[in-house]
């Protein structure tokens, strides 16, 4: 099985995130950078899949040369067999439907049957990619993954929906399948394969090598901001009934939630 | 000399923190899962053995690596033991016994070497290597008895060992293999040193006494400062030993007496010190501080006191004078 997994590299999703001097977005100078949290578990579902089903596993990302060390260390090294680095100029600065596009046609020319993508990205969390992949080529998508199955070309999914409630998707192969938390269980690679991770194919390219000339956002982002400074606690004095009175009071016309 | 980690190496430090980190109840030395998952999910036993044993092929330098990691993490899994196992098995001559002890190893069953009567890490249907003036000698598949003593490390249990049967002599050179073992044990000190020397500096960023954070106070500033001293200054003679004993240099065995000595007391300072640091919530049972005193004091005494290793570092740098 030709089995293809979507990885961007973000922050830690422990960094503390830094906001540019003119507010144009993320400053990521410095943070400690990794395989985006939802994507690591799409790139071990990917591996999962290898392992059950035979095959190969191919990353692709979109990001900057430098990703090639982090791309090698996050996927080459849990299992992935080879990895294609979109990263010039244009997909750098290519947005959410520039990025899937150059996905796309990344995982159309490696003649891939299922790719694994992650929710959302670690930094951004727009989740858009992986629809626009799908629709892109044509395939079907199933968001929101946590349990995954396949025979022979067929697949099973269960989606988590809101409130607890369970979805079983039935369909079959091509599949584009967003990865959601829970889904597994990732591994830590072992110094064998971080090893062997260096030797492993990578190919760089760029957008023109898949026929792509214009991929530049069609939208720009503005005016980050940290979130506001969080209120200090306040506790609040009395016996139980007059405490939970007063609590009542505030949430409703104090922090206006209830 | 310059020293630093490869990007391997580097890697193989964060992956080893983190996959520690996830590890539930890892001090406990009756949590079977463990060992299982240390062998399954990262192969640490496998890392020293060569790769006709079946192991990684790799030196003392990315063990030693892992070794600061699990002293930090303070895990009750047998590593030391099986990486001093480990230490005669390589140091002995190529032999049937020999080269399979090996390969168990590196498939994950657990070893140990028994020193004076007394062994850590003792594991059922593990091999236990067991020193006597003579020489080494390798009980693979049973042939010693174990007794648990009571222990002042509750994370790493002591038992007496004695012979019932008949062991497989090892040729391996006792100042080489001691050499290799302390390494590691300067290595676990030093992890678990700067985990004591961690914990104490977020306390006293965080604990206020007069409205203000004791780290604030110029007493405490100093025991954090001294605690830093300390763990750099055993650091240091830890690579140095590592990179000694991996290069086989001429003063490895002093090089390791010196990290061994300087890395145990560093330990010692940095969990007595935190205790002090932490006040009373640093005496309960329920602060992991006194589980790293504990391992302290034992491997203070664990391969030698570092008074027996100065004055043997003397006796070799002096001579006769």
């Amino acid at each position: 099985m030709n089995i293809g997994v979507c990885a961007k590299i973000s922050p830690h999703a422990d960094a503390r995130i830094k906001i540019k001097s003119d507010g144009s977005g993320v400053d990521t100078k410095g943070e400690k950078l990794v395989v985006g949290d939802y994507d690591e578990y799409a790139v071990e579902e990917a591996i999962r899949t290898k392992e059950a089903h035979k095959g190969a596993v191919t990353a692709f990302t979109v990001g900057a040369t430098s990703d090639e060390k982090l791309v090698r260390s996050g996927a080459l090294a849990l299992g992935v067999d080879k990895a294609v680095l979109i990263s010039d100029d244009a997909a750098v600065n290519a947005g959410p439907l520039g990025t899937a596009k150059l996905l796309a046609a990344a995982i159309k020319e490696a003649g891939c049957e299922i790719v694994f993508t992650g929710k959302a990205a670690t930094d951004d969390g727009n989740s858009q990619v992986s629809a626009m992949i799908a629709e892109l080529l044509g395939w079907a998508q199933v968001s929101q993954v946590t349990k995954f199955a396949i025979e022979g070309t067929s697949f099973t999914a269960t989606r988590a929906m809101d409130a607890g409630v369970l979805q079983i998707v039935s369909g079959s192969l091509p599949v584009v399948i967003t990865c959601e938390d829970g889904l597994n269980d990732p591994r830590y690679p072992k110094l064998p394969d971080i090893m062997k991770a260096k030797r492993k194919p990578l190919s760089k390219i760029g957008a023109g090598d898949l026929g792509l000339a214009d991929v530049a956002a069609t939208s720009s982002e503005s005016n980050f901001a940290p979130p506001p400074p969080r209120p200090a606690s306040r506790i609040i004095e009395g016996d139980a009934a007059s405490a939970a009175q007063e609590l009542v009071r505030l949430l409703r016309e104090e922090a206006k939630v209830i | 000399m310059q020293f630093a980690l490869s990007e391997e190496q580097a890697q193989l430090q964060e992956i080893a923190r983190s996959f520690l980190a996830d590890l539930p109840d890892a001090r406990s030395p009756s949590n079977a899962d463990t060992w299982p998952r240390i062998v399954e999910e990262q192969g640490w036993p496998a890392v020293a053995v060569p790769e006709e044993q079946g192991g990684f092929g790799f030196g003392w330098i990315e063990l030693s690596v892992v070794f600061e990691e699990l002293g930090r993490a303070l895990t009750s899994a047998p590593m030391l033991g099986t990486g001093m196992a480990t230490a005669v098995l390589l140091e002995s001559s190529p032999s049937a016994a020999r080269d399979q002890a090996l390969e168990q190893i590196a498939a994950g069953t657990p070893a140990t070497v028994c020193w004076d009567g007394l062994a850590i890490d003792i594991a059922a249907g593990g091999i236990v290597i067991r020193h006597s003036p003579s020489g080494f000698e390798l009980f693979a598949d049973g042939g010693t008895e174990a007794t648990t003593l009571l222990s002042l490390d509750e994370t790493r249990p002591l038992h007496e060992v004695s012979p019932t049967g008949t062991g497989v002599a090892l040729d391996a050179d006792e100042a080489r293999v001691r050499a290799r073992c302390e390494t590691l044990l300067a290595w676990e000190c030093v992890g678990a040193a700067e985990a004591c020397m961690d914990l104490a500096v977020e306390y006293a960023k965080v604990r206020k006494q007069f409205a203000k954070p004791i780290g604030s106070f110029q007493a405490i500033q100093h025991m954090c400062a001294d605690l830093l001293v300390v763990v750099e200054s055993a650091r240091s003679a830890a690579w140095f030993a590592a990179w000694a004993v991996e290069n086989d240099a001429p003063d490895a065995r002093v090089a390791a007496r010196t990290a061994k000595a300087l890395a145990s007391e560093a330990l010692f300072t940095c969990a007595g010190q935190s205790i002090q640091i932490h006040g009373g919530i640093g005496f309960t049972w329920e602060h992991d501080a006194h589980l790293y005193f504990k391992r302290a004091r034992a491997n203070l005494s664990l391969l030698g006191e570092p008074r027996e290793h100065r004055m043997a570092i003397a006796n070799t740098l002096l001579g006769d004078a």
